[in-house]
C-alpha cells in the first residue's frame, strides 16, 4: 500500500518536474545555453496568476492559457534584445546575461509585490479524490493532467509542423540547416520564446500545488537542471523519465530517512549522473543497445 | 603603474568618507542629556520574516510617536525627543548583526530595541554584547539567546515552558476523560532551535509522566519548505492520537493545507505559537478550525492595560498580533528604563533593565520581570480556534472565555 | 569572447608586477595601522574589515571564474566551509582563530575539490549547473550534520555562537589574507599557469591540444579559489562570532561573490577589488538611505546585463578604455581593441 502510494506521489510530482524542465531542454537544444532565467521566468508566471487570480478571479488552469502567450512574447523579446548579442560567445557570457535577467526579474517582481510569501487557493485547493485506502488531492491531479496535456502538444506541434520541425533540425545541427536555408535567427526566436512560455505555465500550474515569493523557482531550478542532464540534455522523453527517477528518489529519502534532506537528493543525482553517465539516462540506454 | 592607481583613489575615497561619519563610538556623559535621545534597531523588513517585521516596525513607530507628541521623553527634568532610526536586514541574520554594529559605531545611537527571529536576535545579542549595548527585545524566545549574556533583554518566555503549558493543558482534558491516557504524541518540528526546544519540552514531559504521554514520531523539517507531503505522509503512519508542530506562519499555512489534502485527522492539533493570526486564517479559513495555540500574548485576556492598548492600536489599522503587542512592549520598558535611570549611561540603564518589574504590562500577569540570564518568563495563554474565524481563550483556567472543543470534531 | 580574454591578458603588461605588489603592500600597511593610531576607531575599523573581506573574497573568485572561466555560483560554500572550520576548532578546543586560517583554507580547498572536480572534467557548462546545487547542497549538508552524524558541532539553524575575541587581531589578520589574496592573484596573473588558465577561457580544445593539462589546471584553480574564501571565512567567524547555515551558505552570499568581480572587472588583478568597494559602499551606506532592499539588486541585474553586453571587462575596463583615450588624445594613437 505504502509502496503505491510513494509511486502515485512521485507521479504526480514528476508531471510537475517535467512541465517545467521542457523549456530548459528545447533552449538548450536549439540555442546550446542554459536559460538561468528559467527559474525567474516561473516565479513571473507564478505571480501573473496570482494577480489574474487575486483580480479577475481567473482560476489557475485556464490563467495557464492566458500566460502563454504573454510569456512567449517576453521570451522572444529577451532573446532579440540580449541574448542574440552574445550568441557565439563563450558560455560563461550567455551565464552570467541571463544570471543578470533573473536577478532583474527577481528584483522587479520584489518591487512589486514585496518580499511576501503568496498562494492562490481557490475553493477546490483541499478536495481529494478517494482510490481505495489512497487519497489524492485535487489540485495535484489537476496540475498533472494540464503538464500531461501540454507536453503532448509540444511534442505533436514539434513533430507534425514545419516551425517544429525545424526547430529539432537546429537542435541537431545548426550549420546544416542555416544552408539549407533555414532562418536560423528566427527559429532560435521562437525557440526562447517557447522554452519562456512552457516556463511561464509551469509556474502557472504550480501556485495551485505551492506557496512562492519572489525568490520561488531557485530550488526548482537545480532540480530542472538535473533532470535534463539525467535525460540526456536533448533528449524530450528522456525528461519524462527522468522527472520520475528524481521524484521517487525524493520521495524515497523522505520515507527512508530524513524529511529535511529531500532537497540534497537532487544535488546528490546531479553529481553521481555526472560522474557516472555523463550522457545521461538516453546515452546509457543507447550502450545498452550497441552492446 | 598607471592602471592600478584609480583602485587606490576610490579605496582612499571611501576610507575618507567613511571617517566622516566615525567619532569612535563615545557615548554621551551621564548626566547630560541631549535634545534628542537616539534609538536604534533592525528589523526584518523585507524576506521571510516581513510579516511580523512590520508589525514589530509598527509598534516602535506608534510608542515613539506617542511619546513625541507628548513633547518628548521626560529625563532627569528634561524633555527629549526620541530619534527612532530602523534598518532592515532582510531577515538575514549575518546582516542583522552587521547593521546593528552599523547602528552603534557610525550612527552613535545611544540604545537600541530588538529584532526578531531567533537566529537573528542570537546574532544581535551577540553583537550588543560586544559592544556592552543595552538592548530590549521582543522577537526571540529560545533560552539558548541568552547563553553568556549580560546587556540583552527579552520579553519572551521559553519555547520548552511553551511546550510544558499545552502539555499542562493536555492533563486537564486526560482528568475530563476528552484525550486518551497515553496520549500518542506525533512531533514536527522546524529545524531551528526554537523548534528543536518545542521537541526537547515534549520529550521532557515525556519522560516526567510516561503513563499520560507517549511520543511515537519526532522528526526535524527544513524551513520556509513547499511540500511537506511525504512528511505528512509519515505522520499518517505513526497513527497518533496528537499532532504537534512548531512552525513559522507561512509553514504552518502550507502544512495545515497539505494536511488536509492528504486527509489526517488528529484529536488535538497544535502548531505551537501559531494558530490565531490573521493572515493564516484568511488563507485556511475553516481548516484552521480547532487548531490550539499558546502565545505569549492574546488580544482576548482581560485587564484594562490590554484594553487600553487595543483602543490606541485601532488607529494602525492592524490585527493586535502577539508580536505588534511585543513590540510595543519592548519600546515601552526601555524607553520607561531611560526615565528610572535618569540617564543614558549604558550601564545604569542596563541595571535598570536587570533589577525592575515593569507593571502595568498586557502582557500575561500584568508584569514583566527579567530572570538572571535576561530571560522573561511569564505564562502563556492558550486558545483554541473556532468557526467562522474565532477563538477563545481556554487557558490558563480562570482566564478562559469558553470551553475548549476537545477532541477536534471529525468532520 | 576571444577578444576580450586579450585584451584582459594585455591589461598587466603595462603595469609592472612589482609596482602592484608595493601598491598592495602601501594599502594593507596602511590599513593596519587603523587601530593603532585610534583604538577606538570603530567604525572604520569595521569599513576597512569588511572592504577587505570583500576585497578578498572577489579576489578568490576571479581566479576560477575571471581567469579559468568557470562561473561559481556556490562559492559561499567554500566561505562558510573555512568559516565552520574555524568556528568547530575554536570553539570545542579552543584554539586561537587566527592560527587555524590555514586550516579553513585548506579545508576549503579539499572540500571544492570533492565537490567540483567531477564537474571540471566535462566540458560544458556543467560546472556553473552544479555549483547552484553545491551552495544549497552544503547549507542542508551544516543545517542537518549534528542530526545525521549524532553529534554537536555546526549546532544546526542554532548558529554557533562563539567566545569573543580582540577585534585588533582580527584586523590584522584581515590585511595579512588580503595581502596574501593579492599577492596571489598577481602571481597567478604573471605564471605558466595563468597563461594556461587563460588559454581554456579562450579555447578549451585549442589549450588541450597544444599541451595544456586542462583539467587538472581548473581544479588547482578551484582550490586556490576556494582556499582564499575559506581563508576569509575563517576571520569573518573571529570577527562576528557567530555563524548560521542561512547567512553563510546563502544564495544571496553567492549572488554577491558573482557580482563583485563580474561588475569590477573579469579575469583583471584589481576588477575584483573595483567590485568589492562599489558593492561595500552600496551595501553599507546606500542601503540605509535609498530604504528599498530590493533597489540594489535591481541595479546589479541591469548593470550586469549591460557589462556582460557592452563592456566584459566592467570597471577595469571602463577605467582602461578611458586611459586609452586619454592617451590616444595626448599621442594620437588611435589604436582600440575590442
Amino acid at each position: 500500500m505504502r509502496l503505491a502510494e510513494a509511486l502515485i506521489s512521485a507521479l504526480l510530482v514528476a508531471g510537475l518536474y517535467a512541465t517545467m524542465s521542457y523549456g530548459l531542454a528545447l533552449i538548450y537544444g536549439v540555442m546550446k545555453i542554459i536559460n538561468l532565467a528559467n527559474a525567474g521566468t516561473m516565479m513571473l508566471g507564478a505571480f501573473a496568476t496570482f494577480v489574474l487570480w487575486q483580480q479577475f478571479g481567473i482560476d489557475p488552469l485556464l490563467s495557464v492559457l492566458i500566460v502563454a502567450p504573454i510569456f512567449f512574447a517576453l521570451g522572444a523579446l529577451i532573446e532579440a534584445a540580449f541574448v542574440r548579442r552574445v550568441a557565439g560567445s563563450a558560455p560563461i557570457i550567455s551565464l552570467l546575461l541571463l544570471f543578470g535577467v533573473w536577478l532583474v526579474m527577481q528584483s522587479l517582481a520584489s518591487l512589486v509585490f514585496g518580499g511576501d510569501v503568496r498562494a492562490v487557493r481557490p475553493v477546490y485547493v483541499q478536495d481529494v479524490i478517494r482510490v481505495g485506502d489512497i487519497t489524492i488531492a485535487y489540485t495535484r491531479l489537476a496540475v498533472f493532467l494540464a503538464g500531461a496535456i501540454i507536453l503532448v502538444a509540444l511534442e505533436l506541434f514539434l513533430r507534425n509542423s514545419f516551425l517544429g520541425r525545424a526547430i529539432r533540425a537546429l537542435a541537431q545541427d545548426r550549420d546544416a540547416c542555416a544552408l539549407s536555408g533555414i532562418d536560423t535567427r528566427r527559429v532560435s526566436m521562437v525557440a526562447f520564446g517557447l522554452g519562456t512560455a512552457l516556463a511561464g505555465m509551469a509556474g502557472s500550474l504550480l501556485t495551485l500545488v505551492f506557496p512562492f515569493d519572489p525568490d520561488f523557482g531557485r530550488l526548482f531550478q537545480l532540480k530542472s537542471f538535473t533532470i535534463i542532464v539525467l535525460g540526456g540534455l536533448e533528449s524530450i522523453p528522456g525528461i519524462a523519465v527522468a522527472s520520475f527517477v528524481l521524484a521517487l528518489a525524493e520521495n524515497l529519502t523522505v520515507t527512508l530517512s530524513k524529511p529535511a534532506l529531500e532537497n540534497l537528493v537532487s544535488f546528490v543525482l546531479l553529481v553521481v549522473v555526472l560522474v557516472v553517465m555523463p550522457g545521461g539516462l538516453a546515452a546509457l540506454v543507447r550502450r545498452r543497445r550497441l552492446a | 603603474m598607471r592602471r592600478p592607481s584609480p583602485a587606490i583613489l576610490l579605496i582612499i575615497a571611501f576610507v575618507v568618507g567613511a571617517c566622516g561619519g566615525s567619532s569612535g563610538g563615545g557615548g554621551a556623559p551621564a548626566a547630560n542629556i541631549p535634545d534628542t535621545i537616539k534609538i536604534g534597531a533592525v528589523l526584518p523588513l523585507s524576506g521571510a520574516d516581513s510579516t511580523p517585521g512590520k508589525f514589530m516596525n509598527d509598534a516602535y513607530l506608534l510608542y515613539t510617536k506617542q511619546v513625541n507628541d507628548a513633547g518628548g521623553l521626560e529625563v532627569a527634568g528634561k524633555k527629549a525627543k526620541i530619534d527612532l532610526r530602523i534598518e532592515d536586514n532582510k531577515s538575514d541574520p549575518a546582516t542583522s548583526g552587521m547593521l546593528y554594529e552599523k547602528l552603534i559605531t557610525q550612527d552613535n545611537v545611544d540604545l537600541v530595541l530588538g529584532g526578531y527571529n531567533t537566529t537573528t536576535v542570537t546574532q544581535e545579542v551577540k553583537v550588543v554584547n560586544r559592544y556592552k549595548m543595552p538592548y530590549v527585545g521582543g522577537g526571540g524566545a529560545s533560552s539558548s539567546i541568552y547563553t553568556d549574556n549580560t546587556w540583552a533583554v527579552g520579553l519572551l518566555a521559553s519555547i520548552e515552558k511553551l511546550a510544558k503549558t499545552q502539555l499542562d493543558f493536555i492533563k486537564s482534558q486526560q482528568d475530563a476523560n476528552k484525550l486518551p491516557k497515553p496520549l500518542k504524541i506525533a512531533v514536527a518540528f522546524e529545524n531551528s532551535s526554537h523548534g528543536k526546544e518545542f521537541s526537547t519540552g515534549i520529550k521532557d514531559g515525556e519522560t516526567a509522566a510516561p503513563d499520560r504521554f507517549k511520543v511515537v514520531f519526532n522528526e526535524p523539517f527544513d524551513l520556509n519548505g513547499k511540500d511537506y507531503t511525504s512528511l505528512l505522509n509519515k505522520v499518517k503512519d505513526a497513527g497518533a492520537d496528537a499532532f504537534m508542530v512548531d512552525a513559522r506562519v507561512q509553514d504552518y499555512i502550507t502544512m495545515q493545507t497539505q494536511y488536509k489534502q492528504i486527509g489526517l485527522y488528529h484529536q488535538y492539533e497544535t502548531f505551537g505559537p501559531r494558530g490565531p493570526e490573521k493572515a493564516a486564517r484568511d488563507a485556511l479559513k475553516a481548516s484552521s478550525d480547532f487548531i490550539v495555540a499558546a502565545t505569549w500574548f492574546d488580544s482576548l485576556q482581560p485587564g484594562d492595560n490590554v484594553k487600553k492598548w487595543l483602543d490606541t492600536w485601532k488607529s494602525t489599522g492592524d490585527s493586535p498580533e502577539w508580536y505588534a503587542a511585543s513590540g510595543w512592549e519592548s519600546a515601552r520598558i526601555l524607553y520607561t528604563a531611560i526615565q528610572k535611570a535618569g540617564s543614558l549611561d549604558k550601564q545604569k540603564v542596563r541595571d535598570t533593565l536587570f533589577n525592575t518589574t515593569w507593571d502595568n504590562s498586557i502582557f500575561p500577569g500584568g508584569a514583566i520581570k527579567f530572570g538572571k540570564t535576561g530571560q522573561a518568563d511569564n505564562d502563556y495563554v492558550v486558545t483554541q480556534n473556532t468557526p467562522d474565524g474565532n477563538r477563545i481563550v481556554i487557558w490558563p483556567k480562570d482566564q478562559a472565555t469558553g470551553t475548549p472543543t476537545i477532541p477536534i470534531p471529525k468532520k | 569572447m576571444t577578444a576580450v580574454v586579450a585584451r584582459a591578458q594585455r591589461l598587466p603588461r603595462s603595469a609592472r608586477i612589482w609596482g602592484q605588489v608595493a601598491i598592495v603592500l602601501l594599502l594593507g600597511g596602511a590599513i593596519a595601522l587603523i587601530p593603532i593610531i585610534d583604538e577606538r576607531s570603530f567604525n572604520l575599523q569595521r569599513l576597512t574589515f569588511f572592504l577587505l573581506w570583500y576585497a578578498t573574497l572577489a579576489t578568490g573568485w576571479n581566479i576560477i571564474g575571471g581567469y579559468a572561466g568557470q562561473i561559481s555560483f556556490g562559492h559561499a560554500a567554500f566561505l562558510g566551509m573555512g568559516a565552520y572550520t574555524t568556528g568547530v576548532i575554536w570553539f570545542t578546543t579552543k584554539t586561537d582563530p587566527l592560527l587555524t586560517v590555514p586550516v579553513a583554507g585548506a579545508a576549503a580547498a579539499v572540500y571544492s575539490v570533492l565537490v567540483g572536480a567531477p564537474t571540471l572534467r566535462l566540458r560544458g557548462p556543467y560546472f556553473a549547473i552544479a555549483t547552484i546545487g553545491i551552495g544549497e547542497a552544503t547549507r542542508l549538508l551544516a543545517v542537518n550534520f549534528d542530526d545525521i552524524f549524532g553529534v554537536t558541532l555546526t549546532h544546526g539553524v542554532t548558529g554557533l555562537s562563539l567566545p569573543n575575541y580582540d577585534a585588533a587581531r582580527v584586523h590584522y589578520g584581515m590585511v595579512a589574507v588580503f595581502i596574501v589574496a593579492m599577492l596571489t592573484t598577481i602571481w597567478v596573473r604573471g605564471s605558466r599557469f595563468g597563461l594556461g588558465l587563460f588559454a581554456i577561457n579562450m579555447d578549451v580544445d585549442a589549450a588541450e591540444t597544444v599541451g595544456v593539462p586542462t583539467a587538472r589546471l581548473q581544479i588547482a584553480a578551484l582550490a586556490l579559489s576556494a582556499f582564499l574564501s575559506g581563508a576569509a571565512g575563517a576571520l569573518y567567524a573571529a570577527r562576528q562570532q557567530f555563524l548560521d547555515p542561512g547567512s553563510m551558505f546563502g544564495f544571496d552570499r553567492s549572488i554577491a561573490l558573482v557580482l563583485m568581480p563580474v561588475v569590477g572587472g573579469l579575469g583583471t588583478v584589481w576588477g575584483p577589488v573595483f567590485g568589492a568597494v562599489l558593492y561595500s559602499v552600496v551595501q553599507d551606506q546606500i542601503q540605509s538611505l535609498v530604504r528599498n532592499p530590493y533597489l540594489p539588486t535591481l541595479i546589479y541585474g541591469v548593470l550586469l546585463v549591460l557589462i556582460v553586453i557592452f563592456e566584459p571587462l566592467g570597471i577595469a575596463g571602463l577605467l582602461s578604455r578611458a586611459s586609452d583615450a586619454a592617451r590616444s588624445l595626448v599621442r594620437r594613437r588611435p589604436e582600440r581593441v575590442r
